[in-house]
């Protein structure tokens, strides 16, 4: 299933949100931009507290050793579709 | 950072570690430690990054000037902890005496239950513990490392044709640090060399030997992200055979009682300093 940008919305809301994001609205996270390193500058650390905040807000477990780790923190979009998958699933 | 001590290329050829690992585990400890002497009288000569910066550690850690005895032991002691390295990923810990010291702190922080953090350096080794750890101990222990550390590490085993007793969580994917507190979930160790500075990491500058040091803010940020208990470790040389692995408690201002144990350790053991590079600098 393809993620609403609504759906999109709210997990921007929610890493400007879980890692205090100081100067960055929701709204400017590009939907494609690379979260992790470059783009939002984002590192594991960061990545385990959105995790974190994932599981709390959406209930589902993003895990350490799903080989697809690279695409699905990709972007904001790609995580999106990612947890939208584990709802369903 | 400048990248300065992973810049620096690796010396002697795969043959030649190849060689060496093969006279490690055919002609015994002794013989290549006499062995070491000009190897190490080699690096002193031919690799003037590491002979300037053990020059600039030693100043600050000695109460004295240091002499070039300082600067050659210095080397003499780094290689002997490779080549034990050696020893210890083949099985080989037994012939070691190894002293743990203040081992308690450790056992009631394992006894919460939730994992434990271990904050390491390269001050010493921390090979020996997560050796011992494993082997002797049973305990599940993981230790995060820089990729290129951890290519090191598997071209060693590859040569010698081992696999660890440990597992190495490699930096830099987007899931290193959920992976750590996957294992902390479990119980398990994970240790972390939380002496240097990594590309861009945040970073606090802290007094270290009289002069202010970059030092990562992400151990410390870890260990409030995930909740679990953490306790120091030095693993030091203490010549011979004899290696001896001192567990403490972690302050409250973690930062800082970090910095501060490193010092104190690092005075009283400086030929364990293995970051040849310039550490105030970086």
């Amino acid at each position: 299933m393809n993620p609403t940008p609504d759906s999109e919305q709210e997990l921007a809301r929610l890493i400007v949100e879980a890692l205090r994001l100081e100067g960055v609205a929701p709204e400017q996270i590009e939907p494609e931009a690379q979260l992790f390193g470059a783009g939002l500058g984002l590192d594991s650390l960061d990545m385990l507290e959105l995790s974190m905040a994932v599981e709390q807000r959406y209930g589902v477990k993003l895990r350490s050793d799903d080989p697809n780790n690279e695409k699905i923190f990709a972007s904001l979009r790609s995580l999106s579709r990612h947890i939208q998958l584990l709802r369903v699933g | 950072m400048s990248g300065q001590w992973r810049g620096q290329r690796e010396r002697g050829s795969r043959k030649a570690i190849r060689l060496m690992i093969w006279l490690a585990l055919h002609c015994g400890r002794t013989a290549c430690r006499v062995l070491l002497v000009p190897i190490s009288t080699y690096f002193f000569l031919a690799a003037p990054l590491a002979r300037r910066s053990s020059r600039a550690f030693m100043n600050r850690a000695l109460d004295r000037r240091p002499a070039w005895r300082d600067t050659f032991m210095h080397l003499f002691v780094f290689a002997t902890t490779l080549l034990d390295r050696v020893y210890l990923v083949n099985g080989r810990h037994r012939d070691f005496i190894v002293d743990l010291n203040n081992e308690q702190v450790f056992l009631n922080a394992l006894a919460e239950g939730r994992g434990c953090l271990l904050l390491g350096s390269h001050l010493g080794s921390f090979e020996m513990l997560g050796i011992i750890g494993s082997v002797e101990k049973k305990l599940a222990i993981n230790v995060v490392m820089h990729v290129e550390d951890s290519a090191r590490l598997r071209d060693l085993l590859l040569l010698s044709g081992n696999a660890l007793p440990y597992k190495v969580i490699t930096l830099g994917h987007p899931g290193s640090m959920l992976r750590v507190k996957e294992c902390l979930e479990r119980g398990e160790v994970v240790g972390i060399l939380a002496d240097r500075v990594y590309r861009s990491e945040p970073t606090l500058c802290v007094p270290f030997l009289g002069r202010p040091a970059r030092f990562s803010l992400s151990p410390m940020r870890l260990a409030r992200i995930t909740g679990a208990p953490v306790v120091m470790v030095f693993g030091l040389f203490r010549g011979g055979r004899r290696y001896e692995i001192v567990f403490e408690p972690l302050g409250t201002h973690a930062l800082q009682c970090y910095v501060e144990r490193l010092e104190h350790h690092a005075r009283h053991s400086p030929y364990n300093w293995f970051n040849f590079y310039d550490y105030w600098g970086a």
